[in-house]
Order: structure tokens, then C-alpha cells, then sequence
């Protein structure tokens, strides 16, 4: 899977300044399935 | 040095003695390896092995992004473990620290662990972890509302109104009557850490990147035929009153009543009344569906594969049982396996017994 990479600097809750890898996949779809509303076949 | 799209061979340019520099091999190969190399790859031999009709309806790999240590009740998530944030766009956290959270010793008490968008850990009381499209603990100090309508985990603190954002839950942790720490774990024994799949809630979440063979038939031969699915969407199913989520394609997953494996489809159950229910019918190595007071296989209903089985008791979760990769065995283990076989319901030494699957269920049953 391919992915945007980005490292960003952020303040955590304990006040230290910290670096965290974030990646986004934007062709990855977030898909919610509601029981009673689902077709697969 | 230059490499062109078919060509087998480096064109020297300009260097007269013909020699190249590791550099230079590896500047030129950069973005242009064939696909064919796949098939070098562990995953290309599960194809091949899967194509030689050995196996079938089965899980071949479940990311292990989630890297967690439990000591004493001290909760490391090591370095390089990928966590997965919610939101309407599927984005993922790799911790470049080890992140280290101390487990309350409070006896008795199951929490599930979550982290910040820069990786904090924290944790949320199970009991106080809800999910869906209104917050039914709207208020309530100290409480989860995963927000299916926008994809969201919130959390929220002292004044049960002020949402903070978290990841997908990591694990789920309990406390024993001495407020000791460990993992919690699903009816077959596994930890509950959250690789591949987890839930919030009575709402699962699906991970991308499982692969699993889904059952396609038997060749003019008899052998096993299958297709490689790799999961390519973070999906989220409602759970409901059914007892698993079944895999169709690449994108679709549901929650299904699976019903258990049978040889014939004459042997499945036709009593059936609600849900959606589901079999594999080992027999023709295919999935079918109950609907119309009738069992049938359609093109996409012959592929479900189950990925999870779980159990609910209103809108709580008690068992969540993801299906385990494929491994081989040695001879030590499958031992130990036929000894475990004697704990089965209905196990009686002096009889002549067949194993069976009733509704889903492993049982002895003696014969006449």
C-alpha cells in the first residue's frame, strides 16, 4: 500500500514535544457496514 | 548507465572499462524491478502453493503492526508498532519511541487501551467504551463514544462533554483480584491485542492488508481452487445479534450467522429462522447463503470466508475470535493437538465417536 509519509512534531499531554510517523492512504476507503442495511449477495 | 522498459541487459554509456559502481546498479534497477519478482516473494509461494490446490477458505497473513509488551503492569508499545487513528480518512501512527503506560492496579477491572494522535497511551474502562451514531453515554465522566457516523473516536474526560480525539483501540486489559495486569483473552485462548481487526463497542473495525484464500470450487481433478484476497478498505461493521463477519472481496465484508462446516449442503441445517446464515461446505470447497427457505451459491456467496466469530449480549461484546494465519506443524504439536481433542463436549473413551461440527459447534457424537 502506498502511502503520503509525513513526521510531525507535536506537544504531548505531558508537555513533551515528541515525533509521531503519520501516513495517510488516501486511495484506502473507510467503509461502515450497518447490519440490517448490508446487500453482499 | 541506462536501462530501458524490456531491455535484459545495462547499456554502458561513456564508461570506457565497462565496470559499474553498486551505485550505479542500484540507481538504474530504482522503480524498474518486473513485476514477475513478485512471485520470489512469500506471498507469491502462498499463490503457488494455493494454485497447487493444497489449501483453501483460510487466513495466509494478519499484519502484526501492533508490537505490545505487558511487565509487571507496565504496557510498552515498542517502536515501530503502526497505530491506526480514526477519522473519515484511513491514516496510520508509527511510533518512532516506545510508548509506556502504567496499568492501575484497581482489581478486577477490564479496560481498553487507547493513544493520541502523537502516540500517547491512555485508557477507557470497557464498560464505559460505546459506539454507533448518537453517544448513549453522552455526559458521563470518563467515557469512549466511537462515532460511526463520521468515523471518529472520542473521548471524553471529567465533564463527559469535551471530546478528545484517539486512535482505534489497541488491546483490552484486565485486572485480577490483585489489580495484576494482563491481556485479555478471546475463547480460543489469544491475546486481544487488535492486529487486523478489533471492536469498540458492538462495532468492529477491519484493518487493509489481511490476506486470506477465499474458497473458488474444485478444479475437473478435485483440487482445492482459491483466490487471493488482500483487504483494501478499513471497514467497520455493525455486529448486532449475528455471530461473524465474512470476508467477499477485496472491499466487502459483512456480519453473518455462519452456521458452521459441513461436508454436503444437504447435511447444513434448514430450521432456520433469522440473520443471515451461512456454511462451508467443504465437500465443493464453497460458501452458501440461506435466503428464500433455501441454500445457495452465487458467484460472490461461494467466496465468503469467515475472518471473525463473536458473541453479544445486547450491545456488549462477551467474545471476539479473529481467525489465525495458516502455519504448519510439527509432529510435537499435532500431538499435543489429538490430547486436546479428549476436552471436546461429549468425549467418551469406551465409545465409537465421530467429531462434528453441530451449529458451529465441535461435539463427540457416539454412533449407533
Amino acid at each position: 500500500m502506498e502511502g503520503i509519509k509525513k513526521i510531525i512534531k507535536e506537544i504531548d499531554e505531558n508537555g513533551n514535544e515528541v515525533e509521531v510517523e503519520i501516513i495517510e492512504y488516501p486511495d484506502i476507503p473507510v467503509i461502515v457496514v450497518e447490519t440490517e442495511n448490508d446487500n453482499s449477495k | 548507465m541506462t536501462l530501458r522498459p524490456g531491455e535484459k541487459s545495462l547499456t554502458p554509456t561513456g564508461n570506457p572499462n565497462n565496470y559499474y559502481t553498486k551505485e550505479e546498479v542500484n540507481t538504474a534497477l530504482a522503480g524498474k524491478a518486473s513485476t514477475s519478482l513478485d512471485n520470489l516473494t512469500a506471498d507469491g509461494q502462498m499463490i503457488i502453493d494455493s494454485q497447487n490446490g493444497t489449501i483453501s477458505n483460510c487466513i495466509l497473513d494478519i499484519p502484526q503492526n501492533l508490537n505490545l509488551e505487558l511487565s509487571g503492569n507496565i504496557l510498552t508499545a515498542k517502536s515501530g508498532s503502526v497505530l491506526t487513528d480514526s477519522g473519515s480518512t484511513y491514516q496510520t501512527i508509527t511510533l518512532i519511541t516506545d510508548k509506556t503506560l502504567e496499568i492501575p492496579n484497581t482489581a478486577d477491572l477490564k479496560r481498553m487501551v487507547f493513544a493520541t494522535s502523537s502516540g500517547t497511551l491512555s485508557l477507557a474502562t470497557f464498560s464505559s467504551c460505546v459506539s454507533g451514531a448518537t453517544d448513549s453515554l453522552a455526559g458521563v465522566p470518563y467515557h469512549i463514544w466511537f462515532d460511526t457516523s463520521n468515523q471518529e473516536v472520542n473521548y471524553y474526560g471529567s465533564d463527559g462533554i469535551t471530546a478528545s480525539h484517539r486512535t482505534y483501540p489497541l488491546c483490552i486489559i484486565e485486572t485480577d483480584a490483585n489489580g495484576v495486569a494482563n491481556f485479555a483473552k478471546d475463547s480460543n485462548g489469544n491475546y486481544m491485542i487488535f492486529n487486523g481487526a478489533g471492536f469498540i463497542g458492538n462495532y468492529a473495525f477491519v484493518y487493509p492488508g489481511i490476506k486470506l484464500l477465499s474458497p473458488m470450487g474444485l478444479d475437473d481433478v478435485g483440487k482445492l481452487k482459491s483466490e487471493l484476497i488482500v483487504t483494501n478498505s478499513l471497514t467497520i461493521v455493525a455486529l448486532g445479534s449475528r455471530n461473524s463477519i465474512c470476508c467477499y472481496n477485496s472491499t466487502t465484508l459483512a456480519a453473518r450467522n455462519y452456521l458452521g462446516e459441513y461436508k454436503t449442503i444437504e447435511e447444513a441445517p434448514t430450521n432456520i429462522s433469522s440473520g443471515i446464515p451461512v456454511v462451508y461446505i467443504s465437500g465443493e470447497n464453497k460458501g452458501y447463503q440461506f435466503s428464500n427457505n433455501q441454500w445457495s451459491t452465487s458467484a460472490q456467496q461461494q467466496r465468503a470466508i469467515v475472518l471473525i466469530k463473536y458473541t453479544t449480549s445486547g450491545t456488549t461484546v462477551t467474545d471476539f475470535v479473529i481467525r489465525q494465519p495458516v502455519r504448519t506443524a510439527t509432529a510435537e504439536m499435532l500431538d499435543r493437538k489429538q490430547a486436546d481433542l479428549t476436552t471436546v463436549s461429549g468425549y467418551d473413551a469406551t465409545a465409537t465417536q465421530t467429531l462434528k461440527h453441530i451449529n458451529g459447534i465441535l461435539t463427540w457424537v457416539t454412533e449407533a
